[in-house]
């Protein structure tokens, strides 16, 4: 699941370019949005400096397990260093006791 | 490079689907409703090992989703980026 400020507008039109950009592929997993940044806030996330006029979260990546209780997360503060499918993969396999 | 960072979601989500050790569910309360005081910048505080904060958000095509709702039957990557450029 991806948590953004955007309207479901904004969440619409980026889910319209995405599926040109790659031939169609659709995104699998559910946009939801935050708009007022309420939950980005509440997990300590905005980004204050970010932009004056948009409500932006560091980009953070959780994994969550079924007691709600976070097994991984990694907060990107350089953009050039993502989390990989393979951390996250890595992690839920941890997780499912692999 | 945003597009790339997009489809690393969908595969991670796909991962996500399958199960976990069955643990006993925990109610979490800790909605932004019961954190007005907080403030909405710091970045240690749902750290490992915490409860994530529950909510409930609209959803792009479908009805609105409850974080508490998606994880009874599956593992959540639950990820914050930037929105819209």
């Amino acid at each position: 699941m991806a948590v953004a400020s955007d309207g479901l507008e904004d969440l619409q039109r980026m889910v319209d370019r995405v599926r040109e950009e790659t031939d169609g592929r659709p995104i699998e997993y559910t946009l939801v949005s935050d708009p007022g940044a309420a939950v980005i806030g509440r997990y300590g996330l905005l980004n204050e400096d970010a932009a004056p006029d948009r409500l932006i979260p560091h980009p953070t990546t959780y994994v969550i397990d079924r007691s709600g209780v976070v097994r991984w997360k990694m907060t990107e503060v350089n953009y050039r260093i993502r989390p990989e499918n393979e951390d996250i993969r890595a992690a839920i396999d941890e997780l499912r006791g692999r | 490079m945003r597009t790339r960072s997009l489809l690393t979601l969908a595969v991670a989500s796909v991962f996500a689907t399958a199960c976990s050790p069955d643990e006993q569910s925990r109610t979490s309360q800790l909605g932004p409703l019961d954190a007005a005081a907080l403030s909405p910048a710091d970045l240690d505080r749902v750290a490992v090992g915490d409860t994530a904060p529950d909510f409930r958000l609209a959803a792009l095509g479908a009805d609105p989703v409850r974080l508490s709702d998606l994880r009874q039957s599956q593992d959540v990557v639950l990820v914050f980026y930037r929105g819209h450029w």
